[in-house]
């Protein structure tokens, strides 16, 4: 089953495209805004804001706005003490937003979303857009919906490598694990999504029962 | 039962559902974001200018004590401010007397290492005056300006001649109380610290 399905041992699955990188100017990017340069802030935050939302809806769910933001003034603050590439920086970045998560989690004393919260951040019309739609146009906050459901430590290695485009180094050490124990999680995740995909057609469908 | 092929299509289609471009509502708290970083750039150079000042304080104070005044002794009784006679008479003759023990006579023009230091100990105290001056001047690491200078009252004027000679540094002091060298450590090394624990990480 697992070969058939095309999962590589390195957690990959043949055809599926992981998150593309930025072109190598956006280290001069990520230069400018580390001194002081508020338009290169803009561009990284437009970069790396939308995969730190969509990691922490699958964390916190409703909260991801809230977690964002706190996680984005201590990115804001700290940014001039960071050294290293915009890879390391996205790292780093999702590194902040995870602990804001979990410290978020902590204080509400439950645990982190499973099932429908994001449904409550989508915009109101996908749902009955993604009902009539094809294979091609699952809307992303379905796909979010569908990852929020695999167990957490799947989840977080399938969205920091397709939604954070971290590779497993840097994902590993966002989540304080080794490399080898995240491509097991991303390749557990993947192939539990496929399962789900094929137990809830129409796609796009929000896979409740 | 579908086939791979059409199985690796969707998980392809969600994975890049998922990893789709920006939707306008993510993006809507960039202003705010922006002007968190705009506001991180302010206040960054005071506090690094801060620092740069409590060193300068530190060292005038060091510089003091081996200039002949008995500061070590003094920098006991910092911290609590427990200090029976705070009175700035008394604080006067007892460092006189043990300064008398190395040195006959502490004057700026005396020797070179005081004169530095009482530029160093004339900014902290212009700074202090603005807030709680007669706190910072209960402070035993003031006795050696006040011994300098001749009384407490004559510190003003005696700081103004002393620093009219250099200006400039004088100016951009925090009006904070920070003139005790006993706090200085805390304060500055505090904004280093983050709370959410990424020091692992390129730090």
């Amino acid at each position: 089953m697992r070969s058939a399905a095309g999962f590589g041992d390195g957690g990959e699955i043949s055809g599926v495209a992981w998150s593309p990188r930025l072109p190598s100017t956006a280290e001069e990017v990520l230069t400018s805004a580390r001194r002081g340069d508020e338009d290169a802030f803009r561009a990284l935050y437009r970069d790396v804001q939308p995969k730190l939302l969509r990691y922490l809806q699958v964390l916190v769910g409703a909260d991801a706005d809230d977690v964002a933001s706190d996680a984005w003034l201590q990115i804001a603050r700290d940014l001039g003490t960071f050294r290293g590439d915009l890879d390391g920086f996205r790292g780093w970045a999702t590194t902040i937003a995870r602990n804001r998560a979990l410290d978020h989690l902590r204080r509400q004393q439950r645990r982190p979303v499973v099932l429908g919260t994001v449904d409550d951040v989508a915009e109101p019309a996908s749902r009955e857009d993604t009902a009539q739609s094809a294979v091609d146009s699952i809307t992303t906050d379905a796909a979010l919906a569908l990852i929020a459901r695999l167990p957490r430590d799947q989840a977080e290695a399938v969205l920091l490598r397709a939604v954070v485009g971290l590779d497993s180094k840097a994902a590993a050490k966002v989540l304080g694990k080794r490399p080898g124990a995240v491509r097991t999680a991303a390749h557990r995740g993947l192939r539990t999504l496929a399962s789900y995909l094929e137990e809830s057609p129409p796609p796009g469908k929000t896979p409740q029962e | 039962m579908r086939n791979h092929g059409d199985r690796n299509d969707r998980l392809s289609d969600l994975l890049a559902a998922a990893s789709a471009p920006a939707r306008d509502h993510e993006l809507a708290g960039e202003q705010a974001a922006v002007a968190a970083f705009r506001a991180a750039r302010l206040t960054t150079a005071p506090q690094r200018r801060r620092h740069k000042m409590l060193t300068i304080k530190i060292a005038a104070a060091a510089a003091a004590a081996f200039g002949g005044i008995a500061l070590a002794a003094a920098a006991g009784a910092l911290p609590g401010q427990h200090r029976e006679d705070p009175k700035p008479a008394s604080d006067t003759t007892a460092i006189v007397s043990s300064t008398k023990a190395t040195t006959p006579e502490h004057k700026p023009d005396h020797s070179a290492s005081p004169s530095p230091s009482l530029k160093g100990l004339c900014q902290a105290y212009t700074a202090g005056a603005g807030s709680e001056h007669g706190k910072a001047r209960e402070n035993p690491a003031f006795s050696a300006l006040i011994t300098a200078a001749g009384g407490a009252d004559k510190v003003p004027a005696y700081c103004s001649d002393l620093l009219a000679d250099k200006p400039g540094k004088s100016g951009d002091a925090p009006g904070k109380n920070d003139t005790s060298p006993g706090n200085s450590g805390e304060a500055p090394g505090k904004p280093g610290a983050a709370p959410g624990k990424p020091t692992h990480l390129n730090r």
